[in-house]
């Protein structure tokens, strides 16, 4: 290894004074102010409702007619040849 | 017991639970935890929580200190721990991008300072792309001047597993700053 990178690494990487407040810190423990805490709940959360209305506008679309059907349903007096549409009997 | 005198009566007196015993431990170990949190981290809000992390599991965790190794391992140990869990927790940005933002905040009042400080910022840089294993290394050598020995101790490795780790550190830094070996130093 180079002398140079031997140098700039000792410098670069030199020992440094903590701050002051670091004891405040740890006598005060809890959720520190500098962790950046994913807020794992919220997603989860947000994917769960996600999902539930997928499921459920999947659950309650309406049945698929076909254009016979949906004509003849529209006129009450035919309303009984919608029946046999439906029912193929 | 691996300790030096008054070393040795502030454990126990930390056993016994007295508060001024805990502030006079960390008084003697505080820069050295933050500097290897900084340094490896390279983030001063990181170092903080990193710090943080780590006296609050020695003063948690002191009596079951057994005194079969040095004080100062057991200390670094726990802080190379803390260093390795918070790497885990937490994503850090693009190195390169925390090398930019590097250098937007720092000043850059004439040539000389801005070369300086793209010196600084590609040193840090090339650490940062380091692995975390060969980082560490590389930070309880050059930031706590640690001897291989100790090293090992720390890292419950061998001898020649740091001495490993040094040398493919030490062919990554230089690749990474060849550009800087031939004409950037004499800005420094």
């Amino acid at each position: 290894m180079s002398e140079w990178l031997e140098l700039e690494l000792a410098d670069r990487l030199a020992p440094v004074r903590a701050p002051e407040r670091l004891w405040h810190l740890i006598q005060t423990p809890g959720p520190s102010a500098n962790v950046r805490r994913r807020p794992i709940k919220t997603v989860l959360l947000v994917a769960a409702a996600a999902a539930a209305s997928v499921w459920v506008a999947a659950a309650w679309r309406p049945e698929t007619r076909n254009a016979q059907t949906i004509s003849l349903s529209a006129n009450p007096a035919d309303s009984h040849m919608a029946c046999r549409a439906c029912h193929a009997d | 017991m691996v300790l030096e005198g008054s070393e040795r009566e502030l454990v126990e007196a930390c056993r016994r639970g007295e508060r001024e015993a805990f502030r006079a431990l960390f008084e003697i170990y505080r820069d050295r935890v933050y500097s290897i949190a900084l340094r490896f981290s390279g983030d001063e809000a990181a170092a903080m929580d990193i710090a943080q992390d780590t006296f609050l599991k020695l003063f948690a965790s002191i009596h079951q200190f057994r005194g079969d190794a040095a004080f100062q391992t057991w200390i670094y140990r726990l802080v190379v721990n803390s260093c390795f869990d918070h790497k885990r927790r937490t994503r850090r940005l693009v190195p390169l991008a925390a090398g930019f933002l590097a250098t937007l905040r720092a000043s850059a009042d004439s040539l000389a300072d801005l070369l300086r400080s793209e010196v600084r910022t590609s040193v840090r840089t090339a650490v940062d792309r380091l692995s975390p294993a060969l980082r560490m290394v590389i930070v309880l050598r050059y930031t706590e001047a640690l001897s291989y020995e100790e090293i090992a101790a720390v890292l419950g490795c061998s001898q020649g597993t740091v001495a490993s780790r040094l040398n493919r550190a030490h062919k990554a830094l230089g690749r990474r700053l060849s550009h800087l070996a031939n004409g950037g130093n004499r800005y420094v």
